[in-house]
């Protein structure tokens, strides 16, 4: 009677399902990493309507985050400036530049007027589920630093996501909190983010 | 294809089980796989990036607005003969919650359930939305041309052949306008209405006192009150100011006591501390036969036991000055002017009862309309708002907030967080209405157009109202205008109450002239139109209202004929029978603790009474959506009631025979700084409702339709239970009771949830995670309150119509829908279990805003209070921290009535309820 199996199948066999369980393993890997908000998230830089600097603007300038940012003391949202508060500077400077021709037809003087205008269509960077709420005020309150979250901001040409902001992420914050001024407690129950 | 209500659960059969045209149609298997191997695809290209947001601020930022947080704004709510001063909460822009306005003198901050669900028809998809003549489409433009040509040949013959039919609301700037009418076009026909116009009352004052008055009952000070086919604790436009009075009374440390005598229960019924259900025809004799023994006569009323007329005669008699004598709109003038004059003789006229003058300029009777109308004497019908009435003109023009299909001209009307106006609350205390936003589909204002008709010096909103502001006020600075938006309304403003005297000759007579309707066996039964609470001030197009379960009946979506259960033992009609009564088919509904030998139909415009009225059956039955069939509570005490002096423990559950079970739960840990708890007061609680539909605005809460809540599926995070107490077929008394999640300190609903989203916070929250929920439900089927609901479907995401349409089918609400939500809330979505969260989102603003402040970050009490709270006219749901023990919470905690629902099931719970004490009279009681 032939032989079915050559004294190689059991090898065959052996080699198949050794790539099966590689393959596996490899795409659970992949899974693990580029599906977690590690890689999703981190380094989303989209390309914004106007070339704003911030490393010009908070770095070399100097200016402080709330100048632009002014609610981030008092609400949940840091709020991103309305056109006016670019103009308060880009009516004098570079004041005929082409990369700033948004900014100056999204504002008029004329109070009415400027009332009328279309905003400038910025593309959102950080971003957290809807069922997390996330409150600037709390945390600047608090002294976290706007870099311990958005990354080193003042060197960032295009703003890019610096921190994966998952919930492991918060909560190891919030597990440790470190502060040298005063006594933080930061919520570790859901209910202090989900709502 | 089978019927809906063949399947209990959702599962992949009944997604085409549905009612639409979606069924099998264009879904074949390959379509379906090509679809599912598509979306797959793409749900993994989804992962590697997200979509793109846009972030987009103003131009020019406004004052005042910071993103993120809520702004406030004080407003009024025009009703008929009264309005509701209230404050607005918007987000950025959208008014998402009305609360009431605290500086009020009388609301002090609460407010009712039609004013809670006012919100939702600012937003509704299928408002009147664009100006329209004959049926077609047009603009403002031509019809402000059209107009300006049109009524210029009005005014110039002095306003003949003209009309205005107007809702009657108490406006000073309306009545200014009506003023300016009357120089510009004084033989214009000018009638304000409203179904609502107590029109009885008025002929009854009328007949009291020789001229019709406005009159002001004050609950607040009423040891004795006794009804007369009156709702002051529910179909009422001042019901919030009343139950804040009676709940006072009733906490009082002499409690009040309530005499009701009515056909159908209603809310003020089911608070009374002893009913007598009487057909409407036969409450004229009572009160006759009342009238007569307070005036010495003697008197006896057939089928009535004497006790009912010595004892409260004598009960009335005991608190001169103290007592009050009420009667509802339906009662004819008589009953009315009887009430006057008993009030009279109790000298409670200046304390428990106010008499003003009306201020509204006398306008046409709507029959001289009607007249006109008929004699073709009209040539141009102006109706503004929702007067309740509908006629034809040769030029019809109608300012609607529905489209109607008239025909003639029909105008976008603006809702009243998008207008200009003032008001006056029916003691006079003056108030703005302001706009929260701008009119979303162009609509007007009843006074915007009326000016622009009228060819007015101003057709803006807000100057008119600044010019009848000068007026009412005698204030023409801009601070004291600012000052009175700002607060909503204007300090010391209510009107004097005027002092009269009963014409006791005039009542006499027509008492002597009263002739009883013949009583006798066989005859037809009496059939009264009744005022349906849900949509008594509210639109019956809004959703919430539709959906709430009517506090005595507890029917949802649908309007039904009350019978009480012998009369539909009688006259063999079951509960679904579908019968035909004056030209009306709707189903039957048997309430026990209905007058017997009278039927109760929902009021299409006023309400009344009428005998000999055929009755018929028609074939076939409709399905009532109730959410609690079953009034008893088994033996158990779930809502104690008691009368005073009894004790208010409970012997089965507080202990009796050891029943209290053996404790194994390990507690969670609480080492929060606030340890929260609420307490509701079941003598306070008076089951408006109000706090069903706040919370339903404050949490997102989905509406659910019809056929969901047959099945059980109602989302309401509040329950309202009512149980009847006594024998089931006669209750001598009713309670209601609100029940939520209880927040159990050892609770049932998390030691079974697998993936641990029901979970325990520091401070006694009992929390529901959402995105940790994979929807098991078991959580639900272990709660032995029932407290938990399961979004069995897409509500926020599906229409009601489209809910089964599977998960291929389109998607989407309308927009404007999406604009009410709460943004501080989750929209929660199919497959997650919701319930009471104490309003987490209040507390953690709360404790957030402290923290900003600097300090300690500790909260005072009161700085929390959930929406129930807020809204609740009986202030009956007291919450806050437990761990202060100055908290007037945990001060009522250690109150002798205080005492846990289900507390023998050692859950431990945060809610706990007070006692429902009841004052009845020994001489009644049997």
């Amino acid at each position: 009677m032939p032989t079915i199996f050559t004294p190689r199948a059991d090898w065959w066999l052996r080699g198949i399902g050794g790539a099966l369980i590689a393959g596996l393993v490899l795409a659970l890997g992949a899974l693990y990493y580029y599906a977690s908000p590690k890689f999703t998230r981190v380094g989303y830089a989209p390309a914004q309507p106007v070339p704003f600097s911030h490393s010009i603007h908070a770095g070399r300038l100097g200016l402080d985050c709330r100048y632009c940012h002014v609610h981030v003391e008092d609400s949940p949202h840091a709020t991103v400036p309305p056109t006016q508060t670019c103009n308060n500077c880009h009516t004098l400077v570079r004041n005929t530049d082409p990369i700033l021709s948004q900014v100056r037809e999204g504002w008029d003087p004329d109070p009415r007027k400027a009332d009328a205008k279309a905003p400038i269509p910025w593309k959102r960077v950080h971003r957290v589920p809807d069922f997390a709420y996330f409150n600037h005020a709390a945390h600047v309150k608090a002294g976290v630093d706007c870099t311990s979250c958005h990354g080193p901001i003042a060197q960032m040409d295009v703003v890019r996501h610096a921190e994966p902001l998952t919930m492991g992420w918060c909560l190891d914050c919030h597990r440790h909190p470190v502060s040298t001024e005063q006594k933080v407690n930061p919520p570790q129950s859901c209910q202090g983010c989900h709502r | 294809m089978s019927r809906p209500s063949d399947y209990e659960f959702p599962g992949l059969e009944n997604w085409f089980e549905s009612t639409g045209e979606a069924i099998g149609v264009g879904f074949d298997r390959r379509r379906f796989l090509q679809l599912m191997a598509a979306s797959l695809g793409l749900a993994g290209m989804i992962g590697c990036r997200r979509p793109s947001h846009e972030i987009l601020p103003f131009a020019r930022q406004p004052e005042e607005m910071v993103p993120g947080l809520p702004t406030f704004y004080a407003t009024s709510i025009p009703r008929p003969e009264s309005s509701l001063p209230v404050i607005v909460e918007s987000h950025e822009g959208r008014p998402t919650k009305i609360e009431g306005n605290p500086l009020h003198p009388t609301t002090a901050g609460a407010t009712d359930v039609w004013a809670q669900a006012s919100v939702l028809d600012l937003y509704d998809p299928h408002r009147a939305k664009e100006v329209r003549r004959d049926g077609n489409p047009s603009t403002w433009e031509e019809f402000d041309a059209w107009a300006a040509s049109h009524f210029d040949k009005h005014l110039k013959n002095r306003g003949r052949g003209l009309a205005f039919l107007v809702e009657a609301i108490p406006s000073p700037a309306l009545r200014m306008l009506r003023e300016y009418q009357q120089q510009v076009a004084p033989e214009a026909l000018w009638c304000a209405h409203s179904p609502l116009v107590d029109v009885n009352s008025r002929a009854g004052t009328a007949l009291a006192f020789g001229s019709a008055m406005t009159v002001t009952w004050r609950l607040d000070q009423a040891h004795v009150l006794l009804c007369l086919d009156a709702d002051p604790l529910g179909c009422d436009v001042e019901m919030v100011r009343h139950s804040r009075g009676f709940a006072g009374g009733r906490r009082a440390k002499k409690m009040n006591r309530l005499y009701v005598v009515e056909p159908n229960v209603t809310i003020t019924g089911m608070n009374a501390d002893h009913r007598l259900p009487l057909p409407a025809s036969r409450i004229v004799d009572y009160a006759l036969a009342l009238w007569r023994i307070l005036r010495g006569e003697s008197a006896e009323l057939p089928g009535v036991p004497t006790a009912w007329l010595t004892a409260v005669a004598d009960d009335l008699k005991q608190h001169p000055g103290n007592s009050l004598v009420m009667v509802g709109p339906r009662q004819p003038p008589l009953v009315h002017a009887l009430a006057h004059h008993l009030n009279e003789m109790l000298q409670n006229r200046g304390t428990t009862v106010e008499y003003r003058r009306n201020a509204e300029l006398p306008g046409e009777p709507l029959s001289r309309l009607t007249d006109a109308l008929d004699r073709k004497q009209i040539e141009t019908l102006v109706i503004l708002g929702d007067p309740g009435f509908d006629g034809s003109a040769p030029n019809l023009v109608r300012l609607n907030f529905y489209p109607q299909q008239a025909g003639g001209w029909e105008l976008p009307a603006a809702h009243y967080l998008e207008s200009w106006g003032d008001t006056e609350t029916r003691d006079g205390t003056y108030a703005p209405v302001q706009p929260l936003i701008a009119p979303l589909y162009d609509g007007r204002t009843p006074l915007e157009l009326l000016a622009r008709l009228l060819k007015y010096d101003l057709t803006d909103g807000f100057e008119i109202v600044r010019r009848s502001f000068a007026r009412r006020s005698g204030r023409t600075d801009d601070l004291s205008f600012r000052r009175w938006l700002h607060e909503g309304v204007w300090k010391d403003s209510k009107l004097p109450p005027v002092a009269v005297e009963c014409r006791k000759t005039a009542i006499e007579e027509a008492a002597a002239a009263y002739q009883p309707r013949a009583t006798g066996e066989g005859q037809l039964p009496e059939v009264a139109r009744f005022l349906e609470y849900r949509t008594y001030l509210g639109r019956r197009r809004n959703g919430w209202l539709q959906e709430l379960p009517d506090p005595v009946t507890k029917l949802t979506w649908d309007s039904a004929v009350l019978v009480g259960p012998r009369t539909a033992e009688q006259l063999q009609i079951r509960s679904g029978d579908l019968l035909s009564v004056q030209n009306t088919v709707l189903p039957a509904l048997i309430v026990p603790g209905h007058a017997e030998g009278c039927l109760s139909l929902p009021a299409e415009t006023a309400p009344g009474f009428a005998s000999g009225v055929p009755i018929e059956r028609v074939p076939g039955r409709r399905e009532l959506a109730i959410t609690q069939e079953h009034g008893r509570m088994e033996g158990r005490d779930l809502a104690r009631v008691r009368n005073l002096g009894q004790s208010p423990s409970d012997h089965h559950a507080d202990g009796h025979h050891g029943r209290k079970s053996l404790d194994l739960a390990v507690p969670p840990t609480f080492d929060g700084p606030n340890q929260w708890g609420m307490v509701i007061d079941l003598t306070a609680c008076t089951g408006c409702s109000a706090c069903v539909i706040a919370c339903q605005a404050e949490n997102n809460i989905p509406i659910v339709g019809k056929e969901e809540v047959i099945r059980g599926r109602e989302m309401h995070w509040i329950r309202m239970d009512r149980y009847l107490l006594g024998d089931p077929d006669t209750p001598e008394g009713f309670v209601s009771q609100p029940v939520m999640c209880v927040h159990c300190e050892s609770a049932p609903c998390e030691p079974v949830c697998p993936v641990n989203a029901s979970v325990h916070s520091p401070e006694g929250l009992n929390l529901q995670v959402y995105n940790r929920c994979v929807g098991t439900r078991y959580c639900l089927n272990n709660c032995p309150y029932k407290a938990r609901r399961f979004n069995w479907f897409d509500y926020h995401q599906r229409p009601l119509d489209e809910l089964r349409l599977g998960p291929l089918a389109d998607h989407g609400m309308a927009e404007t829908l999406k604009m009410q939500k709460n943004p501080d809330v989750t929209v929660r979505m199919r497959g997650v279990m919701e319930k009471c969260t104490y309003c987490v989102q209040r507390i953690e603003r709360a404790k957030i805003g402290a923290k900003l402040k600097g300090g300690d970050g500790s909260l005072p009490d009161g700085a929390v209070v959930p929406a129930c709270a807020q809204a609740c006219p009986a202030a009956a749901i007291t919450f806050g921290n437990l761990s202060d023990p100055n908290s007037r919470v945990a001060r009522l905690k250690h109150q002798d009535d205080n005492y846990s629902l289900l507390g023998e099931l050692n859950t431990k719970p945060r809610t706990t309820y007070r006692v429902r004490w009841r004052n009845p009279n020994p001489a009644l009681m049997s």
